[in-house]
């Protein structure tokens, strides 16, 4: 499994690369979105794409969407599109005309798996990195495994919204029932992949 | 003394917090060396198109320039070149670059202040000074 580090800015490009690396997974970079395609045409290892959002030609938002009518086949057949982390040091605001905010709206309506803001806390990166990992298909054995951290991450964001809508009881107790669930099937995965 | 004789005392720091540096890089000195050099390699080039942006009055390249070396300090600042830098990725957007010029000029004292801690804190917990190549790659470019 690989993950793709996509960034205009060269600095960060390398920053957040070799921060990968030191999570101990394999990384391999790009400069804009269009080489990023292409990697990800080429390179079937990767699963995991981790993009800015602002960046000259294709942006964030548009790369995800190529990614997603990308086809991809292994020998066992098609493969999914990879997931994706977008990255932006732009903040939500609501009723914010910036086209910027507006493409970030957009991406959390696309359905991108995770909106993270700069600069990370590596932490969350790397507990985000374990579960989508977790999920990824995995394209040197036989198979495709399930990918449980896309409809947890939407689930949890649901929640969050249902939170800031005003019903706070109900939605803080589902969540944290849900994030029970989770762990332990994180757990019972992670049991799996020791036999 | 000015500003930047200030950032060579130990602990003495008005831009970076040491520990939240240390913890960007995991606690490993090579690696923060490694994004220090680096930093002081990318920081220039940054500030060069922020410049050829506001010479060329083009609002659009200003933004993006600024929002690019925003990019690139945060990891070590959220303070006063911080603040500059939002100020003109701001002012390119809404294309008001009338004071651009002004704050150019206090945003290359600030990132000369935050090279000259980050090259101390190198100093510091590395053990020693970046590459001759970045040693003086933060000389102000006046416009």
């Amino acid at each position: 499994m690989k993950i793709l580090v996509v960034d205009d800015v060269g600095y960060t490009c390398h920053f957040h690369s070799r921060l990968v690396e030191k999570f101990g997974y394999t990384a391999c970079s790009a400069t804009s979105g269009y080489e990023a395609l292409n990697y990800l045409k080429t390179d079937n290892d990767i699963s995991i794409v981790v993009t800015d959002l602002m960046m000259r030609g294709m942006d964030g938002v548009d790369l995800f969407r190529e990614a997603q009518t990308l086809e991809r086949f292994t020998d066992e057949g098609p493969l999914d599109p990879p997931q994706f982390i977008l990255m932006t040091a732009l903040r939500l605001e609501k009723n914010s005309q910036d086209k910027d905010v507006q493409r970030l709206k957009l991406a959390k309506e696309l359905g991108v798996a995770k909106i993270m803001f700069k600069p990370l806390d590596q932490d969350e990166l790397e507990a985000t990195l374990k579960d989508m990992a977790m999920g990824a298909p995995n394209t040197a054995s036989n198979g495709k495994s399930l990918d449980l951290f896309t409809p947890t991450q939407r689930l949890k964001e649901a929640v969050k919204e249902i939170i800031d809508s005003g019903n706070a009881g109900a939605a803080e107790q589902f969540i944290g029932c849900l994030s029970e669930e989770v762990t332990s099937l994180q757990k019972f995965l992670e049991t799996l992949e020791t036999i | 003394m000015t500003r930047s004789d200030l950032a060579s005392i130990p602990g003495n720091w008005r831009l970076i917090n040491r520990e939240e540096v240390l913890d960007m890089a995991m606690g490993d000195v090579e690696f923060l060396a490694e994004m220090i050099e680096l930093f002081l390699s990318y920081v220039p080039r940054q500030m060069n198109d922020i410049k050829q942006a506001i010479e060329e009055n083009d609002s659009q390249k200003l933004s993006d320039a600024a929002h690019a070396c925003k990019g690139t300090i945060s990891n070590y600042t959220k303070l006063e070149p911080f603040h500059l830098l939002q100020s003109l990725e701001n002012d390119g957007k809404s294309e008001q670059i009338q004071e651009t010029r002004i704050k150019f000029h206090l945003l290359e004292k600030e990132i000369s202040l935050l090279s000259a801690e980050l090259k101390m804190l190198m100093v510091q917990e590395c053990g020693h000074s970046p590459s001759a190549e970045h040693a003086g790659s933060t000389q102000r470019q006046s416009l």
